[in-house]
């Protein structure tokens, strides 16, 4: 597992600082699955119009669900399964982003093996999470700019629940899925880039 | 009901007003009258419009407005497949949209389909379960490359020859 630090850079916007840093996983994850023709990718949101107009001349389609307004909504995970109603093998590309810090273990199980059968073998599988415990992180938006830099953008109409996990409590609710790379930055964010099978 | 009336059109709020990104069409659509199918009215069938349309009823079927702006209020209810040059979401929308400009989905709205688009902006808080494709311009670009390539690649040829200038010069 290769760990990277990188340099922390803060931005100020309207309302608030936004902590941003430059993806190297959205970059390796960009750069495969735009090599295979007619890409298909998932996103779980929250939903950025940023982040769609980055991935759309990469790729065919971009799928997105928004599972953070549905957990917001208080749907059970069964109802949440049933909107990604998907077929089996459909994406070559899943970016979960940090859907699984809103989700307690139970749930995150359920989802992730819904995950797997919705990959591609050899499909990708993108998910961040913060490195270090904080009390009730606000939830965020990952909007990627120019040159893979991403920026975490407040959304205030989300509050939801937040499950800390270490890097092995992660790799073990992942274990059907191959690790490429994991990194973290100095804006305390890790992010993580597994393989199907 | 069914009104054409500007005045009932400018009361809305400003996340109504059409895309000022060509000075010389939103001068001229202003002027435009809208149509507003009312919050009492259910259509179940084809709607063909040449002019901007403002939904706060319900609507089955399809619309097709090559040139227009479609407008979903925010308690519109429509299971349609539109065509139109723009559209803006505030209320419900399940179906596919295909749009030669621009789609915004407004933090209110409930999108579920297949879009179609140039340019896409949707505000945070809205519930979007989409597949979003990009229009490209595929015809221009097949166009162009014929003709940009093989002078690139004479200028590449060039520069790869030996170069005596390299040498030292006594």
């Amino acid at each position: 597992m290769v760990t990277l630090i990188e340099e922390r850079k803060v931005v100020q916007t309207d309302q608030e600082d936004a902590v941003t840093y430059s993806s190297r996983v959205m970059r390796s994850f960009v750069h495969r699955v735009a090599k295979k023709k007619d890409a298909k990718v998932l996103d779980m949101g929250p939903v950025s119009d940023q982040r769609i107009n980055f991935l759309i001349p990469h790729v065919k389609s971009v799928f997105v669900c928004d599972l953070f307004l549905q957990i917001n909504k208080g749907m059970a995970m069964p109802k949440i399964k049933k909107n990604l109603d998907y077929e089996p093998y459909s994406f070559d590309g899943i970016l979960l982003w940090d859907c699984l810090d809103r989700l307690d273990l139970q749930e995150t199980e359920v989802l992730l093996e819904h995950c797997s059968s919705l990959l591609n073998d050899g499909g990708h599988l993108c998910m961040a999470a913060y490195d270090e415990f904080v009390s009730n992180p606000p939830v965020s938006s990952f909007c990627i700019k120019k040159n893979f830099d991403v920026v975490l953008k407040r959304q205030s109409h989300l509050v939801l629940p937040y499950f800390h996990r270490h890097n092995r409590d992660i790799l073990h609710i992942m274990r059907n899925f191959t690790l490429i790379n994991s990194y973290v930055y100095r804006s305390g964010i890790r992010e993580f880039y597994f393989r199907r099978g | 009901m069914l009104k054409k009336n500007r005045n009932e059109f400018e009361s809305y709020p400003n996340q109504y007003e059409l895309p000022t990104n060509n000075a010389t069409s939103s001068d001229s659509s202003s002027q435009k009258e809208k149509t507003v199918i009312g919050e009492l009215i259910s259509i179940d069938g084809t709607v063909r419009a040449k002019e901007d349309l403002i939904i706060q009823g319900s609507l089955k079927g399809s619309m097709e407005l090559e040139k227009n702006h479609a407008i979903i209020g925010p308690k519109g209810n429509v299971e349609a497949d539109i065509a139109a040059e723009n559209i803006t979401i505030c209320g419900k929308m399940n179906g596919n949209a295909s749009v030669k400009g621009k789609v915004e989905i407004t933090h209110e709205a409930e999108f579920v389909g297949q879009i179609k688009t140039k340019r896409i902006a949707i505000e945070d808080g809205a519930y979007v379960k989409a597949t979003i494709e990009m229009v490209r311009d595929d015809d221009k670009r097949d166009k162009q490359q014929p003709t940009k390539r093989p002078m690139e690649a004479v200028v590449v040829n060039k520069k790869n020859e030996p170069t005596p200038a390299k040498t030292p010069v006594s």
